[in-house]
């Protein structure tokens, strides 16, 4: 069965799946889930669904892309588990930083945001690390949402259907998620930068 | 009035892209002048640059966002998928997948997602092959249609899986290692799978099957409990329906032989036809032995492997309460095996027997039924009921195969499915020919009840043609001083009489005449027969006849009416004679003066009971069964084993004291004069009524142990 790209594609095999695309789909997955054993899961599950399903895949495509397709199905619903039956479902509801950087008036805290932004030209790979280490420490129905808007670029009407929330608690999850990580984020940078500029 | 709060709100508003132009103006003075609101938008902005800028990375394969997968998971992720792959191989080679999708109808308008339009046969069909006509049952997993295959011009059932269960991997291993299992296990008593295959717009999985009909064990059970309790005669439905089970006996023998458990038996999932093939449904939580888990049986590597499952049943509980065996009950996953399967075949057979499931009182009244986890915790530690607790008149040996079945310890049932159905037929096959035996010692016992009263009968007979004779009221007129013969050649005459009598009934031990006078007797003459040789007929010497106080059994034989006897057991009127032999029974009339017509004594025949009895078994006896002869208290007279041999040790004996079954069997004898043991056919019990409303013997035949 000739691919667009030109090669024979052998459908199924196992093996070659695994070794060609298994760390790609997997760092895919891991960015998202930001939990290894989630995204292996998830890998998995994608591999078998393309076994079962392989008489769909017409070759119209490469290969690497129809299985792409598959793994963000598969993301979206393990993040719709996930948030249906986590047990800090409703603690991503009512964690909210903004106790934290506003004061009772609503004004920000002079401490918020002290150390002021990070100057410069910033590596990417810099920013990424303190920003995925941010995300651990915020609830998970906070940061899911926050990905699959800016990760995934889906529409706050298709993030509500999937993860089957309203609109008004997907914004106050969004801007929940911006305020937490930009606090994290600006904290740690400049934790890091002093730590890195005394040694 | 803005705060800046509600600042921020808008800040993460605009880098979402959704603000208005009003509100981005508000946004931008706001920028301007607040410093805290530009560290969070310029932050902020960082990170979803950040972020959008991984995104994109990770769609073009850069491996600097993260790790890759580890070399372990790489090795399971190859295994998983290489079962996987093997399963559908193996799948395809029975079936063509797509062939037999489920596709609307042509006329039928678009399918429908909602139950409703699910369920609606005339809108469903498989196009190319199967048109569904109607739902037939309805599971967790999947529901059953009865379908018509367009091909084969047939009807079949067809399994599909529920959408809601599609939603679980575990449930599509399930569904597709029952379809597996079921196309696996070829046998007359395991239902046919026709094709196995998906639906092509769904993916969901389905199987067509041979349609067994609706009925099943549930309603042959029913219906036999009905007619039973109706008093009807039900010994043709009960072979019926344990023909049946000795089906699904083979079928799970079958099975195990193949290294398949099913782990889920219950008359709900045997299938009955109209003409009596039994057929063992839904394996859907079948497990495949250990032993054969290595040797992949089943197709390779499939996914659906036990090894696969497994690990994921452990410690939960798989099959049905109410027939579940103890290892199941508690979890034990490891610990099910096939003497699993032999506990679910007992606790069918007790569903048989009882007419209700096995741990149906454990679980408590309808109303007041207990929480399912306390159940599994009660069957999980107590022993397994007895279907004699549930149903009294369950013949005894085919209670004990059920018991043996479901033994709480497993070493300690039946090992094979094989040992279920060979101890059923075993039963099933002597039942027939214990019926017959007992029929046989039922007519045995008959005649010899009426062969003994006609003794009895030709005693009294016996003895009131002896009083009669001549020579009798020769002697009474001798010595009422009349003239006629001396007393030498009157009792010579009678001697010989007496003798010949004494020698045609070889049973009869002594006769005698007496004179009555002042509350004594006095023997005139007396024959007997010595007690150490019945040949030797003897005429005891005038200076050595008996004579003393009338016993009471003499008393009431001369209170009786001239030719009216008296029969009585030696028991009952003990003198030092009784102790030769205590087993006499005697029959006596009074002899009155002809001329006075006063009282003047009596005439006394005794008859050895044992020889009598001995002499009537000897020709009517066939020694198929133990006979025991009770006195009127019960006590054994005479009892012989199955071998024609006389057994003395419990002579005098209670009967109660070497069976615990005679008060069961005494009331009825008492009432009807007879023991009819319909039940387990074991014994057959009569009342010889020796003397008519005071003195009866027993006639108990045992074919059981009992």
């Amino acid at each position: 069965m000739p691919a667009a790209d030109g090669s024979q594609i052998v459908l199924a095999n196992p093996e070659r799946w695994v070794n060609e695309y298994g760390d790609y789909l997997y760092r895919y997955a891991w960015s998202r889930l930001r939990d290894e054993n989630a995204a292996d899961e998830v890998v998995q599950e994608t591999f078998l669904a393309g076994i079962r399903f392989q008489d769909r895949f017409k070759g119209e495509g490469v290969e690497r892309a129809w299985l792409l397709g598959i793994l963000k199905r598969k993301l979206i619903d393990h993040i719709r588990m996930r948030n249906r039956y986590d047990r800090d479902g409703s603690y991503a509801d009512t964690n909210d930083p903004s106790v934290q950087l506003f004061d009772q008036k609503g004004n920000w805290r002079a401490e918020s945001f002290a150390a002021g932004t990070p100057d410069g030209q910033l590596e990417s790979k810099e920013i990424w690390d303190v920003v995925r280490n941010c995300l651990q420490h915020i609830p998970k129905g906070q940061a899911d949402v926050f990905l699959l808007s800016v990760m995934e670029e889906m529409d706050s009407d298709q993030i509500c259907r999937e993860l089957d929330i309203s609109p008004s608690n997907l914004w106050v999850r969004l801007h929940r998620a911006r305020l937490a990580l930009a606090k994290c984020v600006g904290a740690r940078w400049f934790q890091d930068e002093g730590v890195a500029q005394h040694a | 009035m803005h705060n800046d709060r509600s600042t921020s709100e808008l800040i993460s508003q605009s880098l979402s892209g959704d603000l208005s132009a009003d509100q981005q103006t508000a946004v931008d003075q706001e920028l301007e002048t607040n410093q805290q609101s530009r560290h969070f938008a310029k932050i902020s902005r960082m990170i979803q640059d950040s972020l959008s800028d991984v995104a994109r990375r990770s769609v073009a394969g850069d491996d600097g966002i993260a790790p890759g997968l580890s070399q372990a998971s790489k090795t399971r992720m190859k295994q998983s998928l290489q079962r996987e792959q093997s399963r559908l191989s193996h799948s395809a080679l029975r079936a063509t997948v797509t062939s037999g999708a489920i596709t609307q109808s042509t006329d039928g308008g678009s399918r429908g997602t909602s139950a409703g339009v699910r369920d609606s046969p005339e809108q469903r069909r498989m196009a190319s092959r199967f048109t569904l006509v109607k739902k037939i049952g309805e599971g967790g997993l999947g529901s059953v249609w009865l379908a018509r295959d367009e091909m084969a011009k047939r009807t079949v059932a067809l399994k599909e899986m529920n959408p809601e269960a599609a939603e679980f991997p575990r449930a599509w291993e399930r569904f597709h290692r029952e379809a597996e299992i079921t196309a696996h296990l070829e046998h007359p008593n395991i239902v046919p799978l026709y094709q196995f295959g998906s639906d092509s717009q769904s993916g969901q999985p389905f199987y067509a099957m041979r349609f067994v009909g609706k009925r099943t064990l549930v309603d042959a059970i029913e219906e036999y409990h009905d007619r039973r309790k109706a008093g009807e005669d039900v010994a043709m439905d009960l072979h019926r329906v344990l023909t049946a089970f000795i089906g699904v006996c083979q079928a799970i023998a079958y099975a195990h032989s193949r290294g398949v458990i099913h782990r889920d038996l219950k008359p709900e999932n045997v299938a009955l036809d109209n003409f009596g093939q039994v057929v063992v449904l839904d394996w859907g939580l079948a497990k495949i032995s250990d032993e054969y888990e290595s040797e992949s049986l089943l197709s390779g590597n499939s996914v659906t492997s036990d090894s696969a499952v497994g690990k994921t049943l452990a410690g939960e509980v798989i099959g049905t309460p109410l027939y579940m065996a103890p290892e199941q009950a508690a979890g034990n996953s490891e610990d099910v095996d096939r003497r699993t399967d032999v506990y679910g075949l007992g606790a069918i057979l007790f569903a048989m027997l009882t007419g209700s499931a096995l741990h149906q009182k454990t679980s408590g009244e309808e109303e007041h039924s207990i929480p399912i986890a306390e159940l599994l915790q009660k069957i999980a530690t107590r022993p397994s009921p007895r279907p004699r607790d549930v149903a009294s008149e369950i013949p005894a040996d085919l209670e004990a195969i059920c018991v043996t079945a479901t033994q709480f310890k497993a070493h300690a049932r039946y090992q094979t499915a094989t040992e279920v159905s060979d101890a059923v037929q075993r039963w099933m096959a002597g039942r027939s020919e214990r019926r017959q035996n007992y029929a046989n010692s039922r007519s045995e016992g008959r005649e010899l009840r009426t062969s003994m009263m006609s003794s009895v009968r030709d005693l009294e007979r016996n003895v009131r043609f002896m009083s009669s004779l001549p020579p009798i009221q020769g002697i009474v007129d001798v010595l009422a001083g009349r003239e006629g013969d001396e007393m030498a050649i009157w009792r010579e005459r009678l001697g010989v009489i007496f003798r010949g009598l004494l020698a045609t009934n070889c049973d009869f031990c002594s006769v005698s005449f007496a004179r009555v006078k002042d509350g004594q007797f006095q023997e005139l003459i007396r024959i007997e027969r010595q007690a150490s040789d019945i040949s030797n007929v003897r005429s005891i010497p005038a200076s050595r006849l008996s004579s003393g106080p009338l016993t009471d059994c003499m008393t009431q034989a001369l209170d009786s009416n001239p030719d009216e006897v008296h029969v009585a057991l030696s028991s009952e009127c003990p003198d030092e004679r009784s102790n030769r032999n205590p087993n006499r029974l005697a029959a006596g009339v009074p002899v009155f003066d002809a001329v006075t017509e006063e009282l003047f004594g009596f005439v006394l025949i005794e008859a050895d009971l044992d020889r009598l009895i001995e002499n009537q078994l000897r020709d009517r006896f066939q020694a198929t069964s133990r006979l025991f002869v009770l006195d009127n208290d019960c006590r054994i007279l005479l009892q012989m084993n199955r071998d024609g041999g006389r057994v003395r040790e419990n002579d005098g004996k209670s009967i109660s004291s070497i069976t615990e079954c005679w008060s069961e069997i005494l009331d009825p004898l008492k009432k009807r004069g007879e023991f009819i043991d319909d039940q387990d056919h074991a014994v057959y019990a009569t009342r010889i009524d020796l003397v008519p409303g005071r003195y009866s013997l027993a006639l108990a035949l045992c074919l059981g142990d009992k």
